[in-house]
């Protein structure tokens, strides 16, 4: 039977008392901050031309029609897709290891997440003296191991910087990865595995009918917040590259900074903001649909 | 008939007009004190000031003199406003380090509390105080700023204009500070803040490595520095003459200014327009890229160094030069973080033999101003005169930053400046350096937007060597243009 909204809130009155203190605090620190930013990107303000004036689309157009926005989701995209790619097999490959028993197991899995638990900032930093152009433990290796060329550019190379960004973020996060898979593989049922032996199928049979398709879950998880993670990857840029060389790392998230704090647009930033929560959304629902 | 006298002032009339004229007098002298102002010159703390002194003649004849500093002898009466419980300076962290002193003696002096608000970097003190001010928000007094911000502050009125109160306490700013200093903080006949300190970039080198080579004096001109890399090069002295600060940074653009200027060239021509684009521009320039690809005298790394990253070699004996900011001559000669302390000397920044330029350094200020919506803004001034009243506050500035504070006094008396530089021997060249300096543009009032592609622009051309030079130039000021433009300036 359908209720009516008031037969509703008194069923329900009980949880919704409860949930109220937090509704309370979204509402004003969430869903105010959210239209004050839709409400800016269709307006001229500027804290340098402090009057708000209603603009239409107007701002919506002159993004979308940016030479450095496209080329930003350009970047965002190329940073989030080659992430993925490295990070997804890795990350499974490590679990599958992990998920079998041996001797040490739970001290492995143990270690293998301390990449995860540096805050980014810290990350940022160890991997910026790694790839140090003089002093760095990369280029320092490479000259002990007699490699001529061993005075390389990793950040400061425009055809090197983004893949050198990318390890840094992948060492980081592929341990994530490993304790989203092995949980994931953890539930799957060893009885499965059992009866697909007593049929006959291989090890690999197995992974490709039982592990994968059960996995599915893991994986849509993974890709949403992953997807966000890299959309909205900032301070990794800001502390290693500043966007360069040239505006060869400048990610959307990062322009819509620079456009805001440091041009002071605030109405070009927030429509660059709003955009990226758009392709979130649009992305975040293509996955949902082909996945779940 | 009875001789009509004429009639006459009786003396007793007399003695009684005189009686009342004095005690009339004698009442009037006594609430009435005629004032004369005059102007003469007082020294005041070693720094000469003009003031206004009340010369009051008494009745009885006696002159009594009194001299005050305060502005109540001029024409206008002026009571000073009652004084705050606090007053507070917004500014980042590093830069609030000497401030705190000034600070101190401040609170000991008018007993008014100074309270700083602090924030990690320059930039979030630009951003929070544009925000505050959009916000009309007056919670503080005293703002720390960068001198690129001038022209946006100037255009939004972020800052109260200083002139009236060097005149209110009858002080020439040009007679204090190090005139150039006032000009830098000075847009528009509005002298918009004071500056606390100079920094700049000098030529730092290694000593024992030109002596190995050969050499007596160092490089005068950035021509003869790259001969003389080579030449030390190909010795096996260094590994390479001089690391560069061309990473994708503000640096970056400070850089520019400075060759700029040294191959003759200037951001506008005599419209005002942009036009760093000509012959001057090119030859900067290509000259920076040179240095790394043709010359070989700096590493291909210097386009990931930043300010601080090029020290690293100097330090280390890899290279011989660095014309890098003065804040670093502490670190430089100190034995715990540079293997070659004892050896690095500094000297003026080269100029140019191509521009005929003697030596070229690019400024690097950051003053003090009072924020126009300050409710304090009398004793936010008092704040800011109280390190011209201090020399002795002010020349630590040396022991904090390694750098030479702004008051003429303490660059010219010898109470002062004997002691400064037997303990600091560098610290005459910097303010040899402020006669040979450029500024970035810091009156546009768009400077955030364009740094920002000026950086992205001339890092492009310094990590490709085969970028064409004039047609970057002309784009960076097609670009500059247009936005000057769309600012409507």
């Amino acid at each position: 039977m359908k209720l009516s909204p008031f037969s509703f809130f008194l069923n329900k009155k009980t949880e919704i008392l409860f949930s109220f203190p937090a509704l309370i605090l979204i509402f004003f620190f969430i869903f105010i901050p959210i239209s004050w930013g839709l409400y800016i990107s269709f307006t001229d303000y500027s804290l340098l031309n402090p009057s708000f004036h209603f603009i239409g689309l107007k701002n919506y157009m002159e993004v979308l029609t940016s030479y450095n926005f496209l080329k930003s989701i350009l970047t965002t995209f190329e940073f989030m897709v080659i992430s993925m790619l490295i990070e997804f097999p890795i990350g499974l490959g490590i679990a599958l290891l992990l998920n079998e028993e041996f001797k040490g197991k739970k001290i492995t899995v143990a270690l293998s997440l301390i990449p995860w638990s540096i805050p980014m900032v810290v990350n940022s930093l160890l991997w910026l003296w790694i790839y140090d152009p003089q002093y760095g433990l990369l280029n320092g290796i490479l000259y002990w191991l007699g490699i001529k060329e061993y005075n390389k550019l990793w950040l400061g190379n425009p055809q090197i910087a983004m893949f050198a960004l990318i390890i840094a973020d992948s060492w980081q996060v592929i341990p994530f990865h490993v304790l989203f898979f092995l949980a994931g593989l953890q539930s799957i049922p060893k009885t499965y595995y059992e009866a697909s032996a007593i049929d006959g199928a291989n090890s690999l049979k197995r992974f490709f009918y039982i592990t994968l398709p059960l996995l599915k879950r893991v994986f849509l998880i993974l890709l949403l917040i992953r997807t966000v993670h890299c959309i909205k990857v900032f301070d990794m840029i800001y502390l290693m590259t500043n966007g360069g060389p040239g505006d060869r790392t400048t990610t959307m998230a990062f322009l819509a900074y620079l456009e805001t704090f440091d041009h002071l647009k605030m109405s070009i930033g927030n429509t660059e903001a709003i955009i990226m929560s758009f392709i979130l959304i649009i992305l975040g629902t293509i996955y949902i649909m082909t996945l779940y | 008939m009875s001789e009509v006298k004429p009639k006459g002032i009786s003396a007793s009339l007399v003695v009684i007009a005189v009686i009342i004229a004095l005690i009339i007098g004698v009442v009037a002298g006594y609430f009435v004190k005629p004032v004369e102002l005059i102007k003469e010159t007082v020294t005041v703390p070693g720094i000469e000031k003009t003031v206004t002194t009340t010369i009051e003649k008494t009745v009885a004849g006696t002159i009594e003199k009194t001299v005050t500093l305060t502005p109540t002898a001029i024409a206008i009466p002026f009571t000073p406003p009652p004084k705050p419980e606090k007053i507070v300076v917004q500014a980042n962290e590093w830069n609030q380090m000497w401030m705190k002193y000034l600070a101190e003696s401040f609170e000991k002096e008018y007993g008014i509390k100074v309270e700083f608000w602090s924030y990690v970097h320059v930039e979030d003190l630009h951003t929070k105080t544009l925000a505050a001010y959009a916000a009309k928000s007056s919670e503080f007094d005293v703002i720390g700023m960068d001198e690129q911000w001038r022209g946006e502050y100037f255009k939004l009125g972020v800052l109260e204009p200083l002139n009236k109160y060097f005149e209110m306490e009858g002080i020439d700013p040009y007679k204090v500070y190090e005139p150039f200093l006032v000009d830098a903080s000075t847009y528009k006949g509005q002298q918009l803040y004071v500056l606390t300190r100079i920094v700049l970039p000098f030529l730092f080198y290694n000593e024992k490595m030109l002596k190995e080579a050969g050499y007596t004096s160092p490089p005068t001109t950035w021509e003869e520095l790259v001969d003389m890399s080579k030449v030390m090069m190909n010795k096996g002295i260094c590994k390479y003459g001089t690391a560069l600060p061309f990473a994708k940074a503000e640096g970056l653009v400070c850089q520019f200014t400075m060759f700029l200027h040294a191959f003759g060239g200037r951001w506008f021509n005599e419209k005002g327009e942009w036009a760093f684009n000509d012959d001057a521009g090119i030859k900067a320039l290509t000259f920076m890229r040179d240095m790394i690809y043709t010359y070989k005298i700096a590493p291909t790394a210097s386009v990931e160094l930043n300010d601080r990253q090029v020290f690293d070699p100097l330090g280390a004996g890899d290279s011989a030069f660095s014309v890098n900011w003065n804040v670093f001559s502490k670190t430089a000669t100190d034995p715990t973080v540079s293997k070659e302390a004892e050896n690095i000397k500094v000297a003026l920044a080269p100029g140019t033999k191509a521009a005929g330029v003697k030596s070229m350094s690019v400024t690097g200020f950051f003053g003090w101003g009072i924020y126009s919506l300050s409710k304090n803004k009398y004793w936010a001034w008092k704040f800011l005169l109280h390190q011209i009243m201090h020399p002795e506050i002010s020349i630590k500035h040396y022991d904090i930053y390694g750098v030479p504070d702004s008051l003429k006094i303490t660059h010219t008396d010898p109470f002062y400046k004997d002691p400064i530089e037997k303990k600091y021997y560098w610290a005459p060249y910097a303010v040899e350096q402020v006669r040979y300096a450029a500024s970035r543009p810091g009156t546009i009032t768009y400077y955030g937007e364009w740094t920002t592609m000026m950086q992205e622009e001339l890092h492009k051309v310094l990590l490709d060597p085969t970028v064409d030079i004039k047609s970057a130039l002309d784009r960076m000021v097609e670009l500059s243009r247009e936005m000057a433009r769309r600012a409507g300036s």
